[in-house]
């Protein structure tokens, strides 16, 4: 009678206990899908000389209320447009750029609990014929099961990517020149000024340059200095970058020169002109001056018209006095 | 015998009581003397800043022309003895050679870096590096004595090979050609136009010291509380503090100051009644430095997750209702848009929140695996990039797209304002279609809504039809 009590009751133990074992060993992925993550760092900038290994750690944040599984992949990458975009290319189409087989992590996959952040090592080595300038590649982080669309649409896999810029240094090509430099507009009334610039990279590897514009009026003195922001400009592809002059008031013509300092100890350099005319301001100026200026010879007019009568009616006085001596 | 002893005595104690009264007269006709060599109480040197000076020297080997990195010499050589970046902060302002520079990162015990780039002349080995602190000095204490129609001189320490050509020197204060001296009038002291003086020019009382002198009109007082500026807030017309050979991180360097009360108004010619020396101390800076990690966030919801960001199915969205379908629902992870309809258009959406620290900004692409399909059955993207979005709502055509809306739309790929209005794009498997972006530096948690739409034709096949995107968030290089 007692045995099967405490049988039936170690049974049931054991099915409650393997139920939160199994709980706990695999914990449930029911809401897998729900993806907020962050990753720190987004990029990374390293410089290796061929053969040098170099090591790095990347954080991963589950900002979700539940567990998430992700896989780790590696791919280059290139920059085409003017605004920075990394594109996603394969080890052929990366060509000099090639960096991925360089990277090796020290795990591809990682489960991550609710509110954990998990570390993974990214162990960089440059082979013995890397070629010196730039090479990209970033780990890209995404969920490892996918879901499929429950009737027509789409399987939707959000990842986020960590960038690596390797330069290898030796003998690098440093070129870079503003392509334009330009002004929204030749004349203003006001400012404030606002500065649009296109810096070219035309060497091995990316530049950041230190760029600044400097703005002198006509007399060649120097007003402000307007440090642009050092971003980084991907080889052979060209960066935007904008500036803008806060200064409301100005006459006349005003020269901009903007300085690109790159690499090591390069720079270039391009000028351009722009006016300031407050053309509103100098006609109602203009319109107050010429009212003072009527104003003032009417009232100058009929002062010597009071004056002229004075003198008439003196004239006439004296006259009088005249004829009554003479009487 | 005993009338001459007597006698004697008392010529004695006549001259004796006649001396006292003579000095009694004196003391009553200048009582101030009776205080001289008292100390002035509760003496101090308040200065805006304790922070030392920097005399450095450029060292050329890793400082060029052009560049914005400066590395400073690691071995002193008299004036220069300021061998670390140690008293060196962000917002600096620094000359370099003949060039005024701020300091925009510390990059190493030796290294730091600066904006604008150095230019030429500056870069040169030896090329002097000078921080010049100047803290307005506070000087404060109360008096012994009431000295009337008198002057206070304070006398600060000088350098005896250089003490006034306006850089930082490492025995004393730099007198900095011109420094103003000013007091606040009391009960007692009214006071006039203060007079500073570099030592050796006037001021030579005491060798090595410099000279600031106010003095005033009025009866004096006792115990009443002077308060003496040296110098300005703004560092104009203000003695620049030492940069001393011998500093020890966190540990105080202490000079010497002295106050002097002067029975006359002019210092040099009238005598010092109340006197007494104190301390300043400068503390070389402990800097205080937390790394904040460079992060990208990347959240994505559908409308039966994300409880905090949701997709409301029934918003409406650039005049798109998020989700119009009632077999369609979105995830994280993926979108269904149901039974596809002749006479309407089929919406889901997903939401996609980025933030990011990273001074580079972001962007957010998107790639796919192909067209939507089903075995060899397609549903055809309107447009796919690189070619330009356009609208996506002729029913009863075979179409499909996304469309972003939010404020961080990338404004280079679908326009700004109304173009960007109703405009839909497929996506490609190797040109990304940018759906975001923020290149301007550091974002908040930003939110994008991605629509999905659908029309279909009286010849698409039946069935239900499939692929995969990618969206890609990562900061722009």
């Amino acid at each position: 009678m007692f045995l099967p009590y405490i049988r039936s009751n170690h049974f049931a133990r054991l099915i409650v206990t393997s139920i939160f074992a199994t709980g706990l060993l695999f914990p449930s992925f029911a809401h897998a899908t729900d993806f907020r993550i962050v990753v720190s760092p987004p990029s990374t900038e390293i410089s290796i000389k061929p053969q040098e290994v170099s090591q790095k750690t990347i954080k991963i944040t589950n900002n979700a209320t539940t567990a998430i599984e992700l896989k780790a992949t590696i791919s280059d990458f290139i920059v085409q447009d003017d605004q920075g975009t990394p594109i996603k290319v394969s080890e052929q189409a990366s060509g000099r750029y090639l960096a991925a087989p360089w990277i090796t992590l020290s795990r591809y996959n990682l489960t991550i609990a609710p509110q954990a952040t998990e570390e993974i090592i990214v162990i960089v080595q440059a082979p013995t014929d890397a070629l010196a300038g730039g090479h990209y590649a970033g780990v890209f982080f995404s969920p490892k099961q996918s879901t499929k669309p429950t009737s027509t649409g789409a399987e939707v896999v959000p990842e986020v990517g960590s960038l690596f810029a390797i330069n290898i240094p030796g003998d690098i090509k440093y070129d870079a020149t503003i392509t334009s430099f330009t002004t929204s507009q030749p004349v203003y009334e006001f400012g404030p000024i606002s500065f649009q610039a296109s810096i070219a990279n035309h060497s091995d590897t990316h530049i950041s340059p230190n760029s600044q514009i400097v703005i002198k009026d006509m007399l060649g003195q120097t007003l402000s200095s307007i440090p642009l922001a050092a971003t980084n400009i991907f080889p052979f592809t060209t960066r935007a970058l904008t500036g803008t002059w806060d200064n409301v008031w100005g006459l006349g013509r005003y020269s901009a020169e903007l300085t690109a300092a790159y690499g090591p100890s390069f720079a270039t350099s391009r000028i351009l002109y722009f006016w300031i005319m407050p053309y509103r301001l100098i006609a109602a100026i203009i319109i107050i001056i010429l009212v003072l200026l009527a104003l003032f010879v009417l009232i100058n007019r009929r002062r010597k018209h009071q004056e002229d009568t004075r003198d008439t009616q003196i004239d006439s006085l004296k006259r009088r006095i005249s004829e009554l001596e003479n009487k | 015998m005993a009338t001459t002893h007597y006698n004697l005595l008392t010529s004695k104690l006549l001259f004796g009581f006649g001396a006292t009264i003579v000095c009694v007269g004196l003391s009553i006709i200048h009582p101030t003397h009776l205080v001289e060599g008292t100390n002035l109480t509760s003496v101090t040197d308040t200065l805006q800043s304790s922070r030392l000076s920097v005399a450095a020297r450029v060292n050329a080997t890793g400082t060029t022309v052009g560049s914005s990195s400066v590395l400073i010499k690691t071995s002193s050589s008299t004036p220069f003895f300021s061998t670390t970046t140690a008293n060196l902060k962000v917002g600096d302002s620094l000359v370099i050679g003949t060039g005024t520079y701020t300091v925009v990162g510390i990059n190493a015990v030796d290294k730091f870096s600066v904006s604008p780039v150095l230019a030429s002349g500056d870069a040169d080995d030896n090329d002097p590096i000078y921080l010049k602190s100047k803290p307005q000095h506070v000087v404060s204490f109360k008096t012994a004595s009431a000295v009337p129609n008198g002057s206070f001189r304070i006398l600060l320490p000088a350098d005896p090979t250089t003490p006034n050509n306006g850089d930082p020197d490492p025995d004393g204060f730099d007198f900095n050609t011109t420094v103003d001296v000013t007091a606040v009038d009391l009960t007692g002291y009214t006071f006039g136009s203060g007079v500073a003086t570099a030592t050796g020019v006037g001021c030579t009382t005491l060798a090595n010291y410099h000279c600031f002198d106010i003095p005033y009109t009025g009866s004096g007082a006792v115990s009443a509380t002077i308060v003496i500026k040296i110098g300005n807030t703004n560092g104009t017309n203000t003695p620049i503090a030492p940069a001393p050979s011998n500093t020890t991180l966190g540990i105080a360097e202490t000079y010497p100051f002295i106050v002097k009360n002067f029975d006359g108004t002019l210092p040099e010619s009238s005598t010092s009644i109340d006197s007494t020396a104190g301390r300043i101390a400068f503390l070389e800076g402990v800097r205080v430095t937390a790394t904040v990690d460079p992060i990208i966030s990347m959240t994505i919801c559908g409308d039966i997750d994300c409880v905090v960001q949701d997709v409301n199915p029934g918003d409406v969205v650039d005049s798109e209702t998020l989700s119009n379908n009632t077999g369609g629902t979105s995830s994280s992870t993926s979108v269904s848009l149901g039974g596809l309809d002749l006479a309407y258009p089929r919406l889901q959406a997903q939401k996609i929140s980025i933030a990011t620290n990273a001074s580079q900004g972001y962007v957010l692409t998107a790639l796919d695996d192909g067209d939507m399909r089903k075995g060899t059955d397609t549903i055809n993207d309107i447009v796919t990039p690189p070619t330009a979005p356009v609208l996506l709502n002729t029913v009863g055509t075979e179409e499909y797209g996304l469309h972003p809306s939010g404020s961080h739309v990338d404004s280079v790929t679908w326009g700004t304002g109304g173009a960007a209005l109703n405009k839909y794009s497929g996506t490609d498997t190797a040109t990304p279609l940018t759906l975001a972006s923020y290149i301007t530096g550091p974002t908040a948690l930003t939110n994008t809504y991605v629509i999905y739409k659908a029309n279909i034709s009286e010849v698409t096949a039946q069935g239900d039809y499939e692929h995969s995107i990618f969206y890609t968030a990562t900061s722009t290089f």
